[in-house]
């Protein structure tokens, strides 16, 4: 066989590979179009995290049918709040990401706001 | 364990002198020996004989041996006692069978052993006559016991062994009185009926007292606590879990403290962990002896919670700010502290470099801590543990009485000490009859503001120097609630950088403020604080780990401005959102009064 008659064929046999791999290897955990898969909302707002109780990160979905500015904040077990971040969330689905090294194990409570109010609520345990 | 522990403990009490046998002969007669045994006293058989104590009835034996080998049949013994010393409270006959035993008294006589005999041979000492020597005289102060036995039945039952058991009880509280040979064997005879030639043979060749004819007593005058303890401890923000317990007791020609339990089973120390309601119990068999001063001391398991208590939630800026405030009113006079530190367990905690003065020493170096320039505990003026009490510059205990009762007066002026902050010296009912409990104070150094030290419960003007009138003091008197405030916290990202900023809540004066940050610094390398606090406040942070403490305390008399604080990170990778990589776990504050406020952002 010639070089570039072997060049084709191997071209050819790896996207043919490729196209036979599954979409959810766990080589391919970030891939956002499989987090949206993950985390569907079927909803026009909602919140859904991956998984009730994680350790180190997880990703979550934010839906909203509005664009703009929201805040996320987690409370502690007594309702004080450990940490807040300020979101500019488009419309439809938002897929992010939950750090949680820098927060103490527990039960905790998360709150998607906007103008103040409260939106969507969840409970997570951080391990 | 506590014989080693009574024999630590009594090395500086005991004299040198012991209870102790006199021998009789230094050699067996090889016909019939009459000897001592110590059986203990009535209510611990096992109690060592350099343990017995005044009233204690000792259990003593006499036993014999018959070396010859015929059968003895017949014993009779004269034992002397000084009344002084011991009064005959029980006898009893140990010989088996059916013997005919009979006992009599002669009160008012002592014997003087004959010359002409040795003073072990009591035979002799039993058949020679007046010619050739003493004999018995009266004497008031002792008194002749004669003990005899004679079996009768036909089964065989002779004399050998254990013959009798006398209870004496000690007596005399006089400390100079000689016990020396208070108990003495003095003559003897002994018989067999059945002997091998059919005759009478009597022991004649030699009934000795051997080893042992007289005892000497030298008890131990210590009064020991007959009851358990249970310690009590009044403290928030301790965990049992991590907390253990010291009892320690001084020595006082050494000026030393040592040891008499801890809870460390490792060692095989007996347990003294405190309960969850902070109780330990101490059983009496630490022989706790009255005239020793005893203290207890707490140990934390790991330094690293105790430093995360203590400088996280127990010392922060509002202690500053109320000294700084006691200091700034009007100098370093008593009425200062008389207005602002109403209980002197504050002047105590506030007595952080520990030279029993209040002055900007104490107050600079609270401010170092808090800043995490200087620890308080790593330079320790009292270290009795080797090193090992992490917070022994931090965690006082304090005498429940003391505590109640003393006024800064008392400690700044008339320098009378109360020895907290390491050792808690505790008062012991020698007098009690029943378990008792025994309550002190813990208190930690640096905590001005008591947030985390308990407030006296008594009477706190007691004593002739008060500056410390409770009625004149207002935020304390009672129970004080601090005041919440609301500022605003958020992160972003910002330009590639994350980006946390807090709004300081300024509708309320404050004079001080600090909050303590987590971060993860997998994900972000820390870069910058700004703090926007106007021009007349002291700023400051620092980095340790993942933690960032910052805050600000104004030393100027006026108010925090502007109260905006910006802090900076680097990603260390590509991010899309900054949701968790930074938290609060702690915040304090004062306002201009020093008062605490509950911070919340």
């Amino acid at each position: 066989m010639s070089y570039n008659f072997q060049k084709w064929y191997y071209t050819i046999l790896f996207f043919l590979f490729l196209a036979c791999v599954k979409d959810d290897v766990e080589w391919m955990t970030y891939d956002p179009l499989t987090i949206q898969t993950q985390l569907n909302i079927d909803d026009t707002d909602g919140l859904k995290i991956n998984g009730n109780s994680i350790t180190n990160r997880s990703n979550f979905n934010i839906k909203v049918s509005t664009a703009g500015n929201y805040t996320l904040e987690v409370l502690d077990i007594s309702g004080i709040a450990v940490t807040r971040e300020t979101l500019d969330l488009k419309h439809g689905n938002n897929i992010l990401t939950f750090y949680t090294k820098a927060i103490e194990d527990g039960d905790y409570t998360i709150n998607i706001k906007r103008d103040g109010q409260i939106i969507q609520s969840t409970k997570l345990i951080i391990l | 364990m506590k014989k080693l522990l009574t024999l630590f403990l009594l090395l500086p009490l005991l004299s040198f002198s012991q209870s102790s046998w006199t021998n009789g002969s230094t050699t067996s007669s090889g016909e019939f020996d009459i000897t001592w045994e110590y059986g203990g006293v009535t209510t611990e058989w096992e109690r060592d004989i350099d343990k017995v104590v005044l009233g204690d009835t000792l259990i003593m034996k006499l036993k014999v041996d018959n070396i010859k080998g015929y059968p003895a049949d017949y014993l009779h013994v004269d034992i002397e006692h000084n009344k002084n010393a011991f009064s005959v409270v029980g006898v009893t006959y140990l010989t088996g069978g059916s013997p005919t035993n009979s006992t009599f008294t002669q009160t008012g006589y002592k014997f003087n052993p004959l010359s002409a005999h040795d003073t072990h041979d009591l035979y002799n000492q039993w058949f020679g006559t007046t010619g050739e020597g003493e004999g018995y005289g009266s004497n008031p102060d002792w008194v002749i016991n004669h003990y005899q036995t004679q079996v009768v039945d036909t089964l065989g039952t002779e004399i050998d062994g254990d013959f009798l058991e006398i209870k004496y009880k000690v007596l005399n509280t006089d400390p100079t009185f000689d016990y020396t040979n208070s108990i003495n064997i003095t003559m003897a005879l002994a018989q067999s009926n059945n002997n091998t030639t059919g005759q009478q043979y009597t022991f004649s060749a030699g009934t000795y007292a051997y080893p042992y004819q007289a005892f000497t007593l030298d008890p131990d005058r210590n009064v020991y606590l007959s009851t358990g303890i249970t310690l009590k401890s009044t403290v928030t923000d301790l965990n049992p879990n991590e907390v253990k317990l010291y009892l320690y007791y001084l020595v006082e020609e050494e000026n030393t403290w040592y040891q008499v339990a801890r809870s460390n089973s490792a060692y095989g120390y007996d347990p003294l962990v405190p309960d969850d309601n902070m109780l330990t119990y101490l059983s009496n068999e630490y022989d706790l002896v009255e005239g020793v001063d005893y203290a207890i001391i707490y140990h934390w398991n790991s330094q690293t919670d105790y430093e995360l208590m203590y400088d996280t939630y127990i010392v922060t800026i509002s202690d500053v700010a109320l000294l700084l405030k006691a200091f700034n009113e009007s100098g370093l006079t008593h009425d200062t502290f008389n207005n602002n530190l109403p209980y002197a367990i504050q002047a105590m905690n506030a007595d952080v470099n520990w030279d029993f003065k209040l002055d900007t020493k104490d107050s600079y170096k609270l401010l170092a801590h808090i800043m995490g320039v200087e620890k308080m505990w790593e330079a320790a003026p009292y270290n009795y543990t080797n090193g090992n009490n992490w917070y022994y510059q931090s965690l006082g205990g304090y005498d429940v009485d003391d505590f109640n009762t003393m006024t800064i007066g008392d400690y700044l002026i008339n320098n009378n000490r109360v020895e907290g902050g390491h050792l808690a010296p505790i008062t012991i009912d020698f007098t009690a009859t029943s378990d008792q409990q025994i309550e002190h104070i813990v208190a930690f150094k640096g905590d001005i503001n008591l947030s985390h030290s308990p407030t006296p419960s008594g009477n706190v003007t007691a004593k002739s120097n008060s500056y410390m009138a409770k009625s004149a003091f207002d935020p304390f008197g009672g129970v004080y609630t601090p005041e919440n405030v609301y500022g605003q916290f958020g992160t972003e990202l910002r330009d590639g950088k994350v980006v946390a900023t807090m709004r300081l809540p300024l509708e309320t004066d404050m004079s001080a403020f600090q909050v303590k940050l987590r971060f993860d610094d997998t994900i972000l390398d820390f870069e910058s604080v700004q703090l926007d606090t106007g021009n007349t406040t002291t700023n400051f942070s620092n980095v340790k780990g993942n933690v960032l403490n910052l805050g600000g305390i104004n030393l100027e008399k006026s108010n925090i401005q502007n109260g905006v604080i910006e802090i900076i990170f680097t990603p260390k990778e590509n991010i899309t959102n900054t949701a968790g990589l930074i938290t609060i776990f702690h915040t304090d504050a004062a306002d201009m009064d020093a008062r605490k406020l509950n911070l919340y952002l």
